[in-house]
């Protein structure tokens, strides 16, 4: 009996150093994988079972010196997550069912996927597990099978950052990034003359584009980035050239496996419509449409996100449809076309995506931590569960720019609240609103928590709806912090310390209050306008006329001294961002106008930016209808300034240098105190 | 008993040489930095930044006018390298680029005696990403890699050649200076 077990503890005891010396693994239990682990990453594997409920495995993420880690706990049928804190394994995120291998197969692939706070499992073709936490750091990954299969080829994929962009300047039937997995793809340029060859790539309007066209039923399909690409959004110009379908593929596998925008011409035999839909095994199923085409040989702008198992898609950015699925979890970007006489395709352009949805049907434990107070989540809302003050929070703290909306079942008194740009229990913005029973009865707050002090920004009369249950929403935008219930704005703030954080909940003496349906999306960077020069002679260059931006241009002033101006429209918020050469070298002043219906408009907003040779500090005064109403005055960094003037919401803000300088409340009558500032940039 | 141990010992060695076998078996992965070059001829040139892997990489510098010299006749500017491949097998070819624009995103890559071929022309310009490039076989054993002059603006951090199929680098890598054979 001794001697039997000898060998085997010493082959056991070779096994191990041998493994620890050729793979770096260190505990005994767990084989832990290579590869770098820094930032975001994936474990990948394919897994060779022959029954999901005999498989008894875990895989590890991000294992700690001490032990702690997190577990994907594969056993029973079931997949959960947990984290592991002293050996004790706390439950969390959603649970999912394991499948067997597709028919014909003898593995399935599988991708646990590790995001900032996000994991996820993707298990054959569906995302089938969600856990949110960051509470650890990263550490070391890997595996342990217990019974009931193995792992094939585990590795790490390490994740950057999502990005591609395609403007196709590049000569007819050269090499690309692009691979095509149906149909016809070829490099055009629009322009054939003898003009052609002189194309300025800098200059971001171009002619080339790309042409695709089916041939017979199947769709023409080109694709780029990477198989591990989850949460993105994509866009492409097209052109379409029939009223045959055009779109836009997101998580494409293969040819007969991936999602796709599917946008309809006006004239296309099933109707116009914009459609998600789903190919699995080659058969299309549609799993959202909205009514409304095309019309052929006009330009548009298709965009696409994904992300939480939402697909939302724009047409000249404009939000048309949302759609659920849980369909492959990650996958390649690619273009779509089922017209054989073609689509022109331009400007792709490929980035990351942010959303967070929450309809609190399912328990995902660690998802919201709990503040202040006590909450409870049931029949399909989160509710307050004291009269107490009460605080939930959930997200990420490096959100910024987004919009954040929540239904709301209010108690006849009390108050309720959103929280966004959480940095932590004393570091905050609360937007609050109350009927009755409070002291800010009446009324919408904006506070300011900083050190667990709390400052009031603003607040205004608070406008309800006369329903029980309405949506409320909050912005974060650089500092620009507004409130609106049911779309009807309440009360907004700017304050510079305030541009990102998680978001949450606020309840005070209002037990009861419940909340759902809680959506987070990133609001889009706004498009920037270049200084190009005016465009106007079409008779050398007519395939110009095409394509030139009529909108862009700066439009030269008849003599030297006068005002440039724009020869758009801006609307909303917007920025006129200008770099300043020769700061410290030179004397004199910059007006930058926003707001100007015409050069004579007496009520434009105006910056004067007055500069002196031997300093590189700027003087800053702004005046609007002719009146100061905030001045100040910063230092520049080097001697090319970077000045930019804003209009966000009803304030007026300049940067310089990135940095905040001033704001200036547009809907005070009168020139504030409060307004005028003074900051030097660092 | 001593056969006993001569039955370990033997069964002790086929375990190693099972896993070491198994071991050499797994993906090959070859690192280069760009600026580790055997030789260089202009108008390539080294030059450095502090967002480059080992803060250097190799370029075409920019010339006035841009976007002249596609196709390359004229100007033949490479870096060389010979690498010791460990293992024969089918290689991925990546490099970490940096194009200037549409007209400054593409090098010759040229591998021992095989024709030249286009490494780049994708659309990310203005930084650093990684660019998928040819699939080739290789022998175990010293090979030549040359990269050469196709358009100025175009930069190279890194490049790196590895038989696994799926994996796809995404930052910089580590380098794998035991492949590189270093000048006489």
């Amino acid at each position: 009996m001794i001697t039997r077990a000898r060998p085997a503890l010493l082959l056991s005891l070779m096994a191990a150093i041998l493994l620890t010396s050729l793979h770096g693994v260190s505990a005994a239990d767990i084989t832990f994988l290579e590869g770098e682990l820094d930032g975001d990453y994936d474990v990948v594997a394919d897994a060779r079972i022959s029954s999901p409920a005999k498989l008894d495995a875990r895989f590890v993420l991000d294992y700690q010196e001490s032990g702690d880690h997190y577990s994907l706990t594969l056993a029973g049928g079931k997949a959960q997550f947990h984290k592991v804190i002293n050996g004790k394994p706390i439950r969390i995120g959603t649970a999912g069912d394991l499948t067997p291998p597709p028919d014909g197969a003898e593995t399935i692939p599988l991708t646990v996927q590790r995001r900032d706070w996000r994991m996820a499992l993707v298990w054959g073709d569906r995302v089938i597990a969600r856990a949110y936490d960051s509470s650890l750091q990263r550490g070391k990954a890997g595996y342990i099978i217990s019974a009931g299969g193995t792992f094939e080829e585990p590795m790490i994929q390490p994740v950057g950052d999502i990005f591609i962009t395609d403007d196709f300047v590049r000569e007819e039937g050269g090499a690309s990034a692009w691979e095509v997995g149906a149909g016809k793809w070829e490099q055009r340029s629009i322009r054939d003359d003898q003009q052609a060859g002189r194309q300025e790539a800098d200059k971001s309007a171009n002619a080339f584009s790309y042409l695709g066209k089916a041939a017979g039923d199947k769709p023409a399909i080109t694709t780029a980035g990477h198989w591990f690409w989850d949460l993105y959004t994509m866009q492409a110009a097209v052109k379409p050239l029939d009223d045959k379908a055009v779109g836009l593929v997101i998580y494409f596998q293969d040819a007969d496996n991936y999602l796709a925008i599917r946008w309809l011409g006006r004239e296309h035999p099933e109707g116009g419509k914009l459609q998600v839909i789903s190919v699995s095994n080659g058969r299309p199923h549609t799993i959202g449409e909205t009514p409304g085409g095309f019309l052929s040989n006009q330009w548009y702008c298709l965009r696409a996100a994904v992300a939480e198992g939402m697909v939302h898609v724009w047409v000249d950015d404009g939000l048309r449809l949302v759609a659920p699925t849980d369909a492959f979890g990650q996958g390649k970007i690619g273009l779509y076309t089922e017209s054989t006489k073609g689509v022109f395709f331009d400007d792709v352009a490929c980035g990351p995506w942010e959303l967070f949805s929450e309809d609190f049907a399912t328990q995902a434990p660690g998802k919201w931590q709990t503040l202040d107070g006590s909450w409870k989540q049931a029949d399909g809302a989160l509710k307050a569960a004291g009269d107490q003050r009460c605080i939930i929070t959930t997200g990420r703290k490096a959100w910024q720019h987004y919009e954040y909306s929540i239904n709301v079942q209010p108690t006849a008194t009390g108050a309720c609240g959103l929280i966004v740009a959480f940095q932590g229990p004393g570091d905050y913005c609360l937007l609050r609103w109350s009927l009755k029973g409070t002291p800010y009865a009446g009324k919408a707050q904006i506070l300011h928590v900083a050190g667990g002090h709390e400052t009031l920004l603003a607040e205004a009369p608070v406008i309800l709806p006369q329903k029980t249950s309405y949506r409320a929403t909050a912005d974060l935008k650089d500092g620009l912090v507004t409130l609106a219930i049911e779309g009807r704005p309440q009360v907004e703030a700017f304050d510079p310390g305030l541009s990102a954080g998680a978001v949450g909940l606020f309840v005070n003496g209002a037990a009861g209050a419940r909340f759902d349906n809680a959506l987070l999306e990133i609001i889009p960077p706004q498009h920037t306008s270049r200084i190009v020069r005016e465009f106007t002679d079409t008779s050398k260059h007519p395939e110009m006329a095409e394509w030139a931006s009529t909108n862009a241009p700066w439009v030269k002033p008849e003599s030297e001294g006068r005002t440039w101006w724009t020869k758009g429209d801006y609307f909303g918020d917007h920025a006129l961002v200008f770099a300043l050469p020769n700061v410290g070298s030179k004397t004199g002043s910059l007006n930058l106008i926003i707001g100007a219906d015409s050069p004579q408009d007496a009520k434009a907003c105006k910056l004067i930016a007055t500069l002196k040779s031997g300093s590189k500090d700027i003087a800053m005064a702004l005046h609007r209808g002719g009146e100061l109403i905030a001045e100040g005055k910063a230092t520049a960094k080097s001697a090319r300034a970077k000045i930019s003037f804003e209009r966000r919401g009803r304030w007026l803000v300049v940067l310089l240098d990135d940095q905040f300088v001033l704001k200036a409340d547009t809907a005070s009558p009168q020139p504030q105190a409060a307004a005028k500032s003074s900051s030097t940039a660092p | 008993m001593k056969n006993t141990r001569n039955s370990l010992t033997v069964i002790a060695l086929v375990v190693a040489v099972a896993l070491l076998t198994a071991s050499s078996a797994t993906a090959a992965k070859i690192v280069i930095e760009a600026e580790h070059y055997r030789t260089i001829s202009p108008s390539m040139a080294k030059a450095t930044s502090q967002v480059a892997s080992g803060s250097a990489y190799i370029h075409i510098p920019l010339k006035r006018p841009h976007a002249t010299t596609e196709g390359g006749a004229s100007d033949t500017g490479n870096t060389q390298y010979k690498i010791n491949v460990p293992q024969a097998g089918s290689y991925v070819f990546w490099g970490r680029a940096h194009w200037y624009d549409g007209c400054g995103n593409s090098f010759f890559l040229k591998i021992d005696d095989k024709p030249s071929i286009v490494f780049g022309n994708d659309g990310t310009y203005q930084r650093w990403h990684w660019v998928k490039g040819v699939r080739v076989t290789l022998t175990a054993g010293p090979h030549t890699i040359r990269i050469q002059n196709r358009e100025d603006g175009a930069k190279l951090d890194q490049f790196m050649l590895t038989t696994n199929r799926r994996y796809v680098p995404v930052r910089p890598e580590k380098e794998t200076k035991q492949y590189l054979i270093p000048a006489k």
